[in-house]
């Protein structure tokens, strides 16, 4: 198995929404599906990622300030991948390989 | 000496301008390491302000030089406690309630000069935010403004999951190879710069396309766990094929609803007559709200008042008989923006009323009543030039103020 992190932090307290999902497709081996809402910075550490599969990591949220974003672990390169978003709406998504 | 006075006012400015650049509280993750650096330039909340409105508190620094044509010019420099805690404790994170108290209250220092360059007055005073609606950032005043922002975020949660189900049923080779997983990247990176700039001319064709099939719709639709309406989700996706960004349009909105909820502040302040050698006192009281449902150039509704004790300069011996009383109501229009959707002139009709409760001058009315109007106009970044024509009925006489300000803001 193997593990990946991560972490969101919020510059300010209030009014922030971010959705996270850590999913493989129903269709493939080895589905997978993590989905959690968060208003506050967080960190989170999935452990139980099969070796050498393909999964999807989308943020989609809103702050009135900053949120910086990073995922890190035991996946291929680009890694880690950090982005940061401000004072908006916002979505990105990233694919992984675990090694 | 009145050129060192004016250079030395711009220079302060100036200095203030470059130290409030600051990158903002400390964080965990380090910037070194962004592989995506486009930001969307998104206006931020305060930037949907009026420039009105900003005269009445700044979130940061402000400067004005009132009365800039007249005899008697006065310099002020406005700060919020956040302002001088962010100059000296740069990198220390603050809880944001204690936040929200410091960029609340402001204070400010003013001097007024004669045209010998001789001060005259000195001043200082308070202004405390007694109702703030316009805090973004804080949850108190919720009254479902983010529940459509957050119902698109849901949706486009839902189509980026319809995404990845449609390629892994459609095109499972891009699970199953290195260039695959090499596609599959490159659709991501497609996808989260479209968003960032929001910019969707040039998306990847493996998007818009799985995005025109009806076989997507129907994956998403059987997927939807938080039961968004296929009206919504159809809307949110046409808006991505014809170019649009839902989340910054949404997110728009809510900016510019917040920017038009009510203000309401008091102003105490103590002023020191260099020339009588006594005090004066006032306190003032500025309420504003957005009207009409239009977010784009909006109107602003304003109520003042302010009653000040002061000395009658026509009577030798120390006194308070000058005792005035000053409302005025008036509605405030964005005219033009520039291409962030940022006021950049500005038109106010108001009426003022000022009654005497001291001793009345012989000849002068103990009540007067003025029609005026201020047009403010964006000179450069946050400097902006107010002027007011103000226009008395009884006596048909018209005079005039200049005034220049800069809100350096945070």
């Amino acid at each position: 198995m193997k593990q990946i992190t991560i972490k969101g932090e919020f510059s300010n307290n209030g009014n922030n929404l971010l959705i996270l999902e850590v999913y493989r497709p129903n269709v493939l081996q080895n589905p997978y599906e993590f989905k959690k809402t968060f208003t506050q910075s967080f960190q989170e550490t999935l452990s139980d990622l099969v070796d050498e599969t393909v999964y999807h990591i989308d943020f989609v949220g809103h702050t009135p300030e900053e949120i910086m974003i990073e995922i890190s672990g035991q996946f291929e390169s680009p890694n880690p991948i950090s982005n940061s978003f401000e004072a908006t709406g916002f979505s990105a998504g990233y694919t992984i390989k675990t090694t | 000496m009145r050129r060192y006075i004016i250079v030395s006012f711009v220079m302060c400015v100036a200095w203030i301008d470059v130290h409030s650049q600051s990158t903002g509280s400390t964080s965990n993750l380090t910037k070194k390491n962004i592989e995506s650096v486009a930001r969307i330039t998104a206006s931020h909340i305060n930037s949907k302000k009026t420039a009105n409105s900003k005269d009445i508190i700044t979130t940061f620094f402000r400067a004005s030089i009132d009365n800039l044509l007249g005899e008697d010019r006065t310099y002020v420099l406005n700060s919020s406690f956040y302002g001088i805690n962010r100059l000296f404790s740069r990198n220390v994170a603050i809880d944001y309630e204690r936040e929200r108290v410091l960029r609340h209250n402001t204070f400010n220092l003013g001097f007024t000069g004669d045209e010998s360059s001789k001060i005259t007055n000195i001043a200082g005073g308070l202004t405390i935010t007694i109702l703030d609606k316009r805090d973004i950032k804080s949850e108190r005043y919720h009254n479902g403004e983010f529940n459509s922002l957050v119902n698109t975020e849901q949706i486009i949660s839902g189509i980026r999951r319809g995404l990845c189900d449609y390629f892994a049923k459609f095109n499972p080779e891009y699970y199953n190879t290195k260039e695959g997983l090499k596609i599959r990247q490159a659709i991501d990176e497609s996808w989260n710069r479209a968003f960032e700039t929001s910019n969707f001319s040039g998306i990847d064709t493996n998007i818009t396309n799985a995005l025109k099939d009806y076989n997507f719709d129907s994956l998403v639709l059987t997927s939807n766990k938080t039961n968004f309406s296929s009206y919504d989700f159809q809307g949110i996706k046409e808006n991505i094929l014809n170019g649009g960004n839902p989340l910054t349009l949404e997110y728009e909105k809510v900016a510019m609803a917040y920017a038009q909820k009510p203000f309401w502040s008091i102003s105490p302040k103590i002023s020191y007559d260099r020339i009588h050698k006594q005090g004066e006192y006032s306190l003032a009281s500025t309420f504003t709200f957005g009207l009409g449902k239009s977010h784009q150039k909006p109107w602003e509704f304003e109520a003042k008042s302010q009653f000040k004790i002061a000395n009658d300069s026509s009577v030798i011996s120390s006194n308070y008989n000058d005792k005035p009383l000053s409302l005025s109501i008036g509605l405030n229009k964005v005219l033009l923006e520039n291409k962030a959707q940022e006021s950049a002139m500005e038109f106010k009709f108001f009426t003022q009323y000022n009654y005497q409760f001291g001793n009345t001058s012989p000849g002068l009315s103990s009540n007067v009543f003025t029609l005026n109007t201020t047009l403010r106009v964006n000179l450069y970044k946050s400097l902006w030039l107010p002027i007011t024509i103000k226009y008395d009925p009884d006596k048909g006489s018209v005079f005039g103020l200049f005034t220049l300000t800069a809100n350096i803001d945070n």
